[in-house]
């Protein structure tokens, strides 16, 4: 690893959205209750003197109905007195060291009160304490004791503002996403981890979602022009596209009233949201719990790499904010049995995409500590870099969906093969209207349209984005006459690259409706992998570079003073040596060095399209690439441009010129 | 905490160097779970196995003759799961898991199958786990003191053979000098769990010779001769069953 500490030298103020600035990107996590409250200053003053001064700990719900003896508040005052900031996470989390992660055992015990995935099993975390299954966050009686247990949480926080206000000045609340991204089926998960739709299929939760969706679509637009037209959002073949919608309904109706029940008498306490993620604990991650356990072997690395990929390009929300991303790393799990490199490269991984989206990793303290002090400074003067907002992951591209844990579909995958981790999932339009920085907003092909949702989008394509929809019979009476309206302005183009689509310019940007296919066949995936590039190049997206080795991943941060910091990870455990090409010319650094040529230093810079490199196994090379300008830009997306037309043009003459074929040689014809 | 897993693994599986994998020629089992004969899952240490998924049992036999294919059905895992769900914490959960895991693949009886489950039970959890239990009181305690730069310490209390509770014991009541006095401690104990309580104090160095160790309880009753160990109180019946287990592996 060659981070370097200059890293941390800089100290502007940030350039990402407000909201999203997280000077913590590390938290260290201290559980209050397995600390003797005798012992618990003494540990305290350990952390202190390593240099920790912000800390994390889950409140347990089990933990806070049995504190007869007052720990959390001991350990609020010994936080206090030494002056360090705590985050206080109360939302019931998997991978927590508590039996049952905290769950009081009544809740989790009872089968009727248990979730079920997609394929009807009980959904299982197979960590230790102990391996349990997930109760139903929709179940009433769940929902009953847990708000109870947020009312003594705000009671308690209340009275503490107001008697001690010196305890909590630099308490933060936590709530998280909870289990909603983990109603998943193992089996699927397995395949690829968010393969199929997630959500809560138990006999429950199908009852509530009946009588959900007959009271949605009893709203009047869904019921024009007839009132039978409603039915046509009730059949069977609307059954996932209705669930999905439900499951995000849940979810955000869960967000909310929970943090109504936090904010009731405590309503000064700084409340967080968080959309913590245990990869350990993730459905996707059981068989190689179960592997590792019959084994003895150690711990699943690349499937835990690869549950981190997936999981920081989906973006919750709490109302109209998007919720930061935090990975937490547990020193329970298979995480303890990776060699250190394996646990440097997570850590890094996790700091790198989490971290650069506002959020940051959560850790056992222990396993903090284990690492060697030269490694944490670097993770460390990183963290800081990103906090301060010197380094960020730009959202090049927005794919909105109806439910974001469930399978975001070929058209999302290929996004993401196209452009990596500048793409995000979000199931909030609300979220998209707030976001300034993606040019291409693609919308799921199992979106419901109604009136309302599709004039933002065209409001988003007049206001120069390319809005790419779906033609689907997802669209309500107004809304399709809306969309009617637009297209009748005319200036539009028809074209066809294994997919039909259309192009309408509509302000500024431009709006493209494309016909989704109706199977997902080898040769329709080549359609849609050739309608993806098309549509990334009338966005002018393209990757900023490419490695000639699959096995490498890129990360590009965007730096705040122009160029990007590009961080190549090999997670593999061999050295690879391979090429990094650009579409032009450009000048490579060391990221390290580029920050300090910024402050004076010598900087070493060669101009080529191509870079040979050599990545050690698990090793993160971290390098300053400057001349991605503007003049770049456009001559990338010149470039890529002329090949989408020169395709366009032969796949044009193939058609309507007979004997033509695409091996002609057009030049010599000429000629 | 009742479970304090956290600081049993700590003490009965410390974390060990890992054993060397050959990256270039891998030769380790392979681990599976199919469901209908596709594969649904792969593992092998140190080794991305994600092409594996979605082919068929056989394809994958023919493709890796050299090495031991260790596959578990979809239907199997999950009703193991399931049933394991009622138990009360990891350890033995995990132990189910393993128990079914070796007798269902090939029946336990291939022995090159057996030999890719290479997880070893801790000594001292294993004499428990044993027919230890048919002499030992119904229900007992061992209070286990690793003595080094930090010390390490677990209370684990044990009925019918099986554990009940593991964790730190709270001494705070003894205060500073008590505390240092096993036989005060161990009387606590005793007192405060209704049990009898036995006390071992070991050096940090031995316990983790002893852990790597193929044959551990020679060393401990060498060490128990040589007064490498503090046996608290010094129970005559205790130590003769450790040197069996030591010398005649019983």
């Amino acid at each position: 690893m060659r981070i370097d500490d200059s890293f941390a030298s800089t100290c502007n103020t940030s350039t990402m959205v407000e909201g999203e600035i997280n000077s913590h990107p590390i938290q260290v996590l201290v559980n209050y209750w397995e600390t003797r409250p005798s012992s618990i200053g003494a540990c305290l003053d350990d952390l202190l003197r390593s240099g920790i001064t912000n800390i994390a700990t889950f409140v347990p719900w089990q933990a806070v109905e049995s504190d007869i003896s007052h720990t959390l508040v001991r350990f609020l005052h010994a936080v206090a007195d030494r002056r360090m900031s705590l985050s206080l996470i109360l939302t019931p989390e998997v991978g927590v060291h508590y039996p049952n992660c905290g769950l009081p055992r009544d809740v989790s015990s009872k089968a009727d009160r248990l979730a079920h995935s997609v394929d009807s099993k009980p959904v299982n975390i197979a960590l230790p304490p102990n391996i349990f299954s997930l109760p139903s966050l929709s179940s009433s009686e769940f929902l009953k004791r847990y708000y109870n247990f947020l009312s003594r949480i705000d009671s308690l926080l209340a009275d503490l503002s107001r008697t001690q206000p010196y305890l909590v000045q630099s308490v933060t609340a936590v709530l998280t996403g909870c289990y909603w991204k983990y109603y998943r089926s193992a089996r699927y998960s397995a395949l690829d981890p968010f393969h199929g739709s997630a959500g809560d299929y138990s006999p429950a939760v199908s009852v509530q979602y009946r009588q959900r969706v007959e009271q949605f679509y009893s709203q009047k637009e869904f019921s024009d022009p007839t009132p039978f037209s409603a039915n046509r959002w009730k059949t069977r073949a609307l059954e996932d596209v209705n669930r999905r919608w439900f499951f995000q309904h849940l979810e955000d109706l869960f967000k909310s009233r929970s943090s109504q029940f936090v904010k009731r008498k405590a309503a000064n306490f700084k409340l967080k949201h968080f959309e913590l993620f245990t990869p350990e604990a993730d459905p996707g991650f059981a068989f190689s719990n179960f592997f590792q356990v019959v084994s003895g072997s150690g711990g699943d690395f690349s499937r835990l790499s690869s549950l981190v990929d997936h999981t920081a390009t989906r973006m919750s929300h709490y109302s109209d904010k998007a919720t930061v991303p935090f990975i937490h790393w547990t020193n329970i799990g298979a995480f303890r049995s990776l060699s250190d490199a394996e646990k440097q490269f997570l850590i890094l991984k996790s700091i790198l995409l989490a971290g650069s989206r506002g959020g940051g990793i959560l850790i056992d303290e222990n396993e903090w500590l284990s690492l060697s002090h030269m490694f944490r400074s670097r993770a460390e003067a990183l963290s800081k870099s990103i906090s301060v907002g010197d380094l960020w992951l730009k959202n090049r591209v927005l794919y909105l969906t109806t439910h974001l844990w469930s399978d975001g579909g070929i058209f999302w995958n290929q996004l993401q093969k196209n452009l990596g981790a500048n793409v995000r999932l979000v199931s909030s339009l609300d979220l998209v209207l707030r976001d300034h920085e993606s040019s291409l907003i693609f919308i799921d092909p199992k979106y419901i349209f109604t009136q309302e949702a599709l004039t933002k989008l065209l409001g988003l394509a007049s206001s120069g984005r390319v809005v790419v929809m779906p033609r689907t019979p997802l669209f309500t009476e107004a809304a399709r006459s809306e969309l009617e309206a637009v297209l009748a302005a005319g200036g539009s183009m028809q074209l066809s690259l294994g997919v039909p689509y259309q192009i309408q310019p509509t302000g500024d940007g431009k709006l493209i409706l494309f016909d989704p296919p109706e199977s997902t066949r080898t040769e329709d995936l080549e359609s849609v992998s050739s309608f993806v590039a098309s549509v990334l190049a009338v966005a002018n997206l393209s990757k900023y570079c490419s490695s000639s080795d699959s096995r490498l991943n890129l990360i590009p941060l965007e730096k705040r003073d122009g160029g990007i910091g590009l961080f190549i990870l090999n997670g593999t455990t061999r050295k690879v040596t391979a090429d990094l090409l650009f579409d032009g010319e450009v000048t490579v650094s060391d990221l390290a060095a580029s920050f300090a040529a910024a402050r004076g230093g010598q900087e070493q810079v060669v101009p080529s399209v191509r870079f040979s490199l050599e990545v050690p196994p698990c090793g993160i090379l971290p390098l300053a690439v400057d001349g991605l300008g503007i003049e770049a830009e456009e001559r990338r997306a010149a470039a890529v441009n002329a090949e989408v037309l020169k395709e366009n043009i032969m796949e044009a003459a193939v058609s309507e010129l007979p004997g033509f074929s695409s091996n002609h040689d057009i030049e010599a014809t000429w000629n | 905490m009742i479970y304090d897993w956290r600081t049993f693994q700590q003490i009965f599986h410390p974390k060990n160097k890992a054993a060397a994998v050959n990256a270039v020629n891998p030769t380790g089992p392979v681990f599976l779970v199919a469901d209908k004969g596709n594969v649904i899952s792969a593992f092998a240490e140190k080794e991305d196995l994600s092409e594996l998924i979605g082919s068929s049992l056989s394809e994958i036999e023919g493709r890796t003759k050299h090495r031991e294919l260790v596959a578990f059905d979809l239907a199997d895992f999950e009703g193991w799961i399931n049933e394991s769900n009622s138990m009360p914490h990891f350890y033995e959960q995990a132990e189910f898991l393993r128990a079914k895991a070796i007798t269902t693949v090939n029946g336990g009886r291939k022995e090159s199958a057996r030999s890719a489950f290479k997880f070893r039970k801790h000594f001292l959890v294993e004499a428990i786990n044993s027919w230890w239990s048919k002499i030992l009181p119904s229900s007992y305690g061992i209070y286990l003191k690793i003595e080094g730069s930090a010390d390490e310490e677990i209370l684990l209390l044990i009925r019918g053979g099986a554990f009940v509770a593991f964790h730190k014991p709270d001494l705070s009541i003894l205060g500073n000098e008590r505390k240092k006095q096993p036989p005060e401690v161990i009387k606590y104990l005793s007192e405060k769990y209704l049990v009898p309580v036995q006390g071992l104090y070991v050096s940090k160095n031995d316990w983790s010779t002893w852990c790597q160790a193929p044959q551990p309880w020679k060393l401990v009753a060498k060490a128990i001769r040589a007064n490498g160990v503090k046996v608290v109180p010094f129970r005559w019946p205790l130590v003769l069953l450790m040197s069996f287990r030591a010398f005649f592996g019983i």
